[in-house]
């Protein structure tokens, strides 16, 4: 029932209710499934049967076949009247395999972040080691130097002044 | 004092030790009942439940399931229901 070329509807999930086809059989109980995403927003990965409700029409699909070649298929068989669904223009086909293409180079450059970040990480500690230290060391000579301050603007503001009214006064 | 129009049956009665020692009686509004599936009436799971305000500031992605009929139909019902219109579909073909 589940062979290549056989199109099913999700019934589980956010595609649930998306018809798709089944493009390669895995492993007992799984397939690989593709919309294509242009299509039906399907996208192409591994799906448990059990997950799938299949439909009387099949295609003819070579095994791992692309999303270009299946949507050319449903051209020829007229699967887009059949499932009530408008055929993709090229612009959604652009972005469609824009996204896959984003999705897979996330995908490689992921371990490597994660070889970078522990020697970051140790940077950064280094990094924060020595401004802690010049912090404390400012704090410790800050208090001192500010105490006289204030001291002596008193000191020398409020005379100022005394002698400023007396000024005027006389 | 409350409000004489908090001593009604819609309000909980919480008591409540002060930190001055005495024990108070507060009145709190009670939770809204669990959301149902519309097919089976079984609780749904993933619709958060309280007070209107509180489920408001929540953001959509925790208010429902991302599927279709998400918080109006359980999982279990969802596939029924498509797995029907499937069937449906076919054999009017």
């Amino acid at each position: 029932m589940f062979d290549v070329g056989r199109i099913c509807v999700k019934t589980a999930g956010r595609e649930a209710g998306k018809f798709c086809v089944i493009v390669d059989v895995l492993e007992k109980g799984f397939v690989m499934v593709t919309g294509p995403k242009a299509v039906t927003s399907v996208k192409r990965r591994k799906c448990n049967i059990d997950h799938l409700e299949p439909t009387p029409q099949v295609i003819k699909l070579g095994k791992n076949a692309s999303d270009d070649d299946v949507i050319s298929v449903y051209k020829k068989d007229g699967i887009f009247e059949k499932f009530q669904v408008k055929p993709p223009s090229e612009k959604d086909i652009a972005e469609a395999k824009d996204s896959e293409r984003k999705r897979l180079t996330a995908a490689r450059e992921k371990p490597k972040k994660a070889a970078e970040e522990p020697e970051k990480a140790e940077e950064k500690k280094h990094k924060e080691k020595p401004a802690k230290e010049q912090k404390e060391e400012k704090a410790e000579h800050k208090p001192a130097k500010k105490e006289p301050k204030p001291k002596k603007a008193k000191a020398e503001g409020k005379p100022a002044k005394e002698h400023k009214k007396k000024a005027e006064s006389k | 004092m409350t409000r004489p129009s908090q001593r009604s049956r819609s309000f909980i009665k919480k008591r409540i030790n002060t930190p001055g020692g005495r024990a108070v009686l507060h009145f709190v509004k009670k939770k809204p009942s669990h959301a149902r599936c519309g097919r089976c009436m079984k609780p749904l799971h993933g619709v958060p439940r309280g007070p209107a305000l509180e489920i408001a500031k929540l953001p959509k992605t925790k208010k429902r399931p991302d599927r279709p009929y998400g918080g109006y139909l359980c999982s279990s019902c969802t596939r029924k229901s498509i797995k029907e219109k499937n069937l449906d579909r076919w054999q009017n073909v």
